[in-house]
């Protein structure tokens, strides 16, 4: 408890008041050379508006469905379609195309490594003719509404750091995710939901883990942080008023305990203090608005079937997806939904038949649904995991049942709406699926073009912390144009 | 400053000078200038920086004597400096003759430069000879004459070198004007822009390198010293098209080195304009829609954002209109246009439509998806002029005031998906033809009334969703519902699936359910003893659905007291001692806190009952996975002693069957065949298989005693 007091006598100190009175005077003159935009009002968005958040252009999406297929699906069994692995099955992967790539600790032993191909067929589909695999019909029948990138890479070889850099931006913890950016950038499109929400589901192949850690606010205000939905009876837990209360005692308590918040902002000075007021007003306004979002009973029988009937069962992976529709629909501006169960060590043919059935019709669903009601335009969708898996065998090799370790230097996703060329496919790798050779997408890249379609420039968007700016795409990035409708 | 001797020499010099000049302006064109003197004339550049702040600092010292701290001394440094100025100034006009006989320049560009130049010249000379005379009023006239010639010649010459505006460029408004797709014309909006921000700066009117000026189509086609720039159709004869294509290096590159270097998408769009025929007088719109300038034309004008001509409104009104469940937002920082939103169908006020009349011109979007709004609402809607989207998904609206959206010329999104919609729609519908996306998904209208509309708008994307009938899809299996799998006296159990229309059909004798052989569930199952169910969900429409099951187990006595002697593995430590007795089955997850793992310990636990108890059946609860070396124990051993005092006596020793290859992987009960009357302490050890079977991958190594529970009957 010191330790806290200390701290927030820290809040407004001698040091704190003459920055901020050197910020004001003297720094103006030289900021302004620094920042053009400084004397000209562009900076707003350093300063912390939380309900004034405003695009830097006009944006092509509003808002972000991000099914994050989490685990890393294997791309040579869904989208990157390699024959040639096919052919050289059992073959070693020559070392002029591994070129020196670290491996996991899993394969680091390993002293072959026979190239395998994917156990499933493949077809060309749509207008776009683009490749998809047999285990993925339901995506195959909407390619030409998606934009498949067979080019992303990522500089982490494990889940944890590949996670949270795709997450975060930047592999060690605590910066704040993608979804706490947008929220601190663009605000609450409703301000009776949280701005960032996160779904989580779990299939049936081996998993890895989710934590907090990826929908966190890091240093930015914690309202900005991702609101956990869960399954069950209560989405948001804690969200109730108890039995026997009834609203008017709850709205009678909340004004108290604003009242003695405010007491409490006035002696420390804690911005923290209003952020919790301000949280205690927005749960409150969320009690009438969560059950109205996550009533799936008024759903028509149609959307079921699209969706296919796993999305009444709360907690799969369909019902979040329908549910991040009626989130989006409600304005929430980032959803993130994590599925888990996509490493495939082992048993790779298998697991991924599983994985796929349990999350390709839902994921499909989505697309068509959200173009029905005119909102695909305005909201981007994006499917993928956090590296890829490699073209060569993990563990006991045979043609119809391997394993694939992880994979940073090729792996695909897709994007479909807001912004996005439909129908295409971007970028390519080499005839065995291991280096890219054509339009590389770093994750920065990715962080860029995502940021850009919801009208925010990635280099303006910042935040200072600790003696200078942080921005999610770090000191990288570049914007995609290839795949920009 | 001088001594009166090198200021004797030097006005000497200054005269020569003047006859030079006088000879070289009078017999300008009979002269031909020899190579070598072309180098002195390209330090005209150079030299000319000198005799404007020279004579400029001449001036100020002979028009403002008292700066100095004695007068005669600041009339006396003046003059030096006009006599040097004067010198200066005759070598720089000098040059600049010799200089503009050289290719590039125009005759009528340079006229005023060049007479204001030597005005410099010649006004400086004559100022110097007359400044001692006595006539100061005249001095100082004459002075600040030419200190605006100065002025005025040096700002000609900088925008021959350097362009018009190049001085008010940085405060002018740059911004590209963007037009839109439907308003842009070829070489306006999508050529000249390319030329002029590359080319022009050295082929325009006053400045012709290689006799070339770009500014014109006509320019163009007409070309230069080495021929036409552009042929139309020929992309392989147009100068401008090889020039910008050569590698940079080349000297003949366009832009030249150094200069701003056309983007790939310019030379694109450059290109395919002459090969399409240099068109100059036609919309965009207008080309034939598989050219590729026409592609590249509608890529980049259809990401170019629109442009709003209305005045944005204040940061306060938005504000003021801003609340919890309507958000007005303007499309960017620097956007005048607004979109708007509702949100909460709880709170939703249908008059609050009125009060956006305050924005009504800014307005382009408006979302009131889920919310009651009717059809008399819409009527205030017809005052938004600039209305390009508006969703109306899942509202009250039946169609008729959709009239009130006839009028939006701007409007070109309409989304009514989820809306009932009558017939009374198809005729406002039909009238929209401004839309260009339309939304009818789910919205009630018959086959014949969307055809009518489809007819009616044959410009517009009519999106009516896609309803699969074809492919049959299946039910999810139905949820068994209970408490706790192991039962005391009686349980109940639920069966239940997520979609209310199904039929549950179930079994309770292990074979499966289908249309043959079921029993139809109706209301809850009363358990009294040891059961599987098995049940499937049938509806009408849907493939019935795969088979949930479980397994319901009677264990009708449970320990007083219990203590487990010895610990599982720390990873599988579940709930402790607890979970041998808690009623609770485990699933297939070996995260699930109701398994118990052993691998270096025994399962060791120690039972003692409340009174003298007859044990009729003893199970243990376990988890039977080969893969995963979950094994049943090698060994189960059961003591017994009649009190506290007493050493544990062997009672009992079983060993399981040992397991095969093709055994499968699943949730068993292992029967211990042990009955006993009045039991009052019981202790129970059950050892994990020391060494697994040759059969197994892992043969030799130990094995895992999973257990969820013991079953005591």
């Amino acid at each position: 408890m010191e330790k806290e007091i200390v701290e927030n006598g820290l809040n407004e100190n001698r040091r704190k008041f003459l920055s901020k009175l050197s910020l004001g005077l003297g720094s103006v003159a030289l900021g302004s050379l620094l920042i053009p935009d400084l004397l000209t009002g562009n900076n707003q968005l350093d300063t912390d508006k939380l309900m004034a958040a405003v695009p830097h252009f006009a944006p092509k999406a509003k808002r972000v469905i991000y099914m994050f297929q989490n685990g890393a699906p294997s791309q040579l069994e869904s989208f990157d379609y390699k024959p040639m692995l096919n052919k050289k099955i059992g073959e070693e992967l020559p070392d002029s195309i591994r070129q020196g790539q670290r491996l996991t600790g899993m394969t680091a032993g390993q002293s072959s490594f026979p190239l395998v191909g994917s156990a499933y067929g493949f077809n060309q589909y749509g207008q776009s003719g683009a490749w998809v695999s047999d285990l993925f019909p339901h995506t195959a029948k909407i390619v030409d509404d998606i934009c498949i990138v067979k080019s992303m890479h990522t500089e982490a070889i494990n889940h944890d750091p590949a996670l949270t850099f795709f997450q975060t931006g930047a592999q060690v913890g605590n910066r704040p995710s993608m979804g706490a950016w947008l929220s601190y950038g663009l605000g609450s499109e409703n301000n009776n939901l949280p701005s960032y929400c996160v779904l989580l589901s779990r299939g049936k192949g081996n998993g890895q883990g989710v934590y907090s850690k990826l929908w966190t606010n890091g240093f930015l205000e914690s309202v900005h942080q991702g609101v956990q939905f869960s399954s069950g009876d209560d989405p948001v837990l804690y969200l109730n008023d108890p039995e026997g209360m009834n609203k008017m005692d709850r709205r009678r308590m909340l004004d108290k305990i604003a009242a003695l918040n405010q007491i409490n902002y006035k002696s420390f000075g804690d911005p923290e203090i209003n952020a919790k007021i301000q949280q205690y007003e927005m749960a409150y306004r969320m009690q009438t608005a969560v059950p109205e979002v996550t009533d799936v009973s008024k759903e028509p029988d149609s959307i079921v079937k699209l969706y296919g009937p796993e999305c009444l069962v709360s907690g799969t992976y369909a019902a979040n997806c329908l549910l991040a529709r009626k989130l989006s629909e409600n304005g929430v501006r980032f959803i993130q939904l994590y599925h888990q169960g996509w490493d495939q060590h082992g048993n790779l043919p298998n697991e991924m038949a599983m994985q796929a059935k349990d999350t390709d019709q839902a994921s499909a669903a989505l697309i068509t649904d959200l173009k029905q009601r005119g909102l695909l335009d305005e909201t981007l969708v994006i499917w993928g995991g956090e590296f890829g898996r490699t073209n060569y065998c993990q563990g006991r090799f045979s043609a119809d049942n391997y394993g694939r370790d992880h994979h940073p230097r090729a792996f695909s996703m897709w994007m479909a709406g807001g912004g996005v060329k439909p129908g295409i496919t971007y970028g390519e790798t080499d005839e065995l699926g291991y280096n890219i050779i054509k339009d590389p997408v770093h994750v920065h890249d990715f962080h860029a073009t995502m940021l850009h379609l919801l009208g925010v420039e990635h280099e303006k968007l910042t935040y200072r912390h600790q003696g200078r700016r942080y921005r999610l795409t770090d000191v990288a990035g570049n914007l995609v144009n290839g795949i920009l409708a | 400053m001088f001594t009166s001797k090198l200021k004797a020499i030097l006005g000497q010099v200054l005269f020569t000078v003047n006859v030079f000049v006088l000879f070289l302006v009078l017999a300008e064109n009979q002269v031909l200038i020899p190579d070598w003197l072309h180098v002195f004339g390209r330090m005209h550049p150079l030299l000319l920086h000198f005799p404007i702040v020279i004579i400029l600092l001449a001036i100020l010292l002979v028009g403002i004597p008292e700066l100095l701290k004695k007068k005669e001394e600041s009339h006396t440094y003046g003059t030096d400096l006009l006599l040097i100025g004067a010198l200066t100034a005759g070598f720089t006009v000098i040059a600049g003759l010799l200089l503009s006989h050289e290719a590039g320049y125009v005759k009528e560009a340079l006229f005023w430069h060049k007479w204001t130049g030597l005005g410099i010249f010649w006004g400086s000379s004559i100022l110097y000879y007359f400044i001692d005379s006595q006539k100061h009023l005249m001095i100082k006239i004459g002075a600040s004459f030419l200190a605006l010639i100065v002025i005025v010649s040096g700002h000609l010459g900088a925008s021959i070198t350097h362009g018009e505006n190049f001085i008010t460029a940085p405060i002018e408004n740059n911004d590209v004007v963007i037009v839109s797709l439907e308003e842009a014309e070829v070489f306006p909006h999508l050529i000249y822009p390319i030329i002029e921000n590359k080319c022009l700066s050295c082929h325009k009117a006053s400045k012709q390198k290689g006799e070339l000026r770009m500014d014109t189509p006509e320019n163009l086609l007409k070309g230069g010293e080495s021929g036409a720039a552009v042929e139309p159709f020929d992309l392989e004869n147009s100068l401008m098209s090889q020039r910008i294509n050569l590698p940079e290096d080349n000297e003949d590159h366009m832009p030249p080195e150094g200069k701003p270097q056309l983007t790939e998408e310019e030379k694109m769009i450059l290109d395919a304009w002459i090969s399409s025929g240099a068109i100059t007088d036609k919309k965009v719109l207008a080309l034939s829609d598989t050219s590729s300038i026409y592609k590249l034309a509608v890529q980049k004008f259809a990401a170019a954002p629109k442009v709003y001509e209305f005045d944005a409104v204040s940061k306060d009104k938005l504000d003021d209109l801003n609340n919890f469940y309507r958000k007005i937002q303007p499309l960017g920082i620097e956007s005048p246009a607004l979109s708007v939103s509702y949100f909460g169908r709880a709170n939703f006020d249908p008059a609050s439509l009125a009060e956006l009349s305050e924005v009504n011109v800014q307005t382009v979007s408006i979302n009131l998806n889920n919310m009651p709004i009717k059809d008399e609402d819409l009527s205030s809607l017809s005052s938004f002029p600039n209305l390009e989207k508006l969703y109306l998904n899942f509202t009250e609206i039946k169609g008729q005031g959709l009239q009130a959206l006839v009028g939006l010329e701007n409007l070109s999104l309409l989304s009514l998906s989820g809306s009932n919609l009558t017939d009374e729609a198809v005729a406002p519908l039909s009238q929209l033809k401004q839309v260009k996306k339309l939304f009818l998904w789910n919205t009630g209208l018959s086959k014949e009334s969307l055809e009518k509309i489809m007819n009616a708008l044959p410009q517009t994307t009519i999106e009516i969703g896609t309803e699969e009938k074809s492919t049959l899809l299946m039910l999810n299996p139905p949820v068994i519902g209970f408490d706790k799998a192991f039962f005391k006296d009686n349980l109940e159990v639920k069966l239940t699936h997520p979609i209310g229309t199904t039929s549950i059909y179930y079994t309770l004798d292990g074979t499966e359910p289908d249309s043959s052989n079921f029993t139809l569930y109706d209301k809850p199952l009363q358990i009294k003893e040891n059961v599987a169910i098995k049940a499937r969900a049938f509806a009408e429409g849907w493939i019935g659905s795969s088979v949930s099951e479980a397994e319901f187990i009677s264990a009708t006595i449970s320990p007083s007291t219990y203590e487990m002697t010895s610990l599982p593995e720390d990873r599988y430590k579940g709930d402790g001692g607890k979970s041998l007795f808690d009623k609770k089955k485990a699933i297939p997850d070996v995260w699930n806190l109701n398994w118990l793992g052993f691998y270096n310990n025994p399962l060791e636990v120690e039972m003692e009952f409340e009174e003298p108890t007859d044990i009729s059946s003893m199970a243990i609860s376990l988890w039977q996975n080969l893969g995963s070396r979950f094994f049943p124990p090698q060994e189960v051993e059961i003591y017994t002693r009649t009190d506290t005092g007493q050493n544990w006596k062997l009672s009992k020793s079983y060993r399981p069957k040992a397991l095969q290859k093709e055994d499968d992987t699943y949730l068993r009960q292992v029967q211990v065949p042990y009955t006993e009357k009045g039991v009052q302490y019981l202790k129970i050890i059950a050892k994990p298989l020391e060494k697994l079977p040759s059969w197994h991958n892992s043969a030799g190594k130990k094995a895992y005693l999973m257990v969820d529970e013991i079953v005591l009957n």
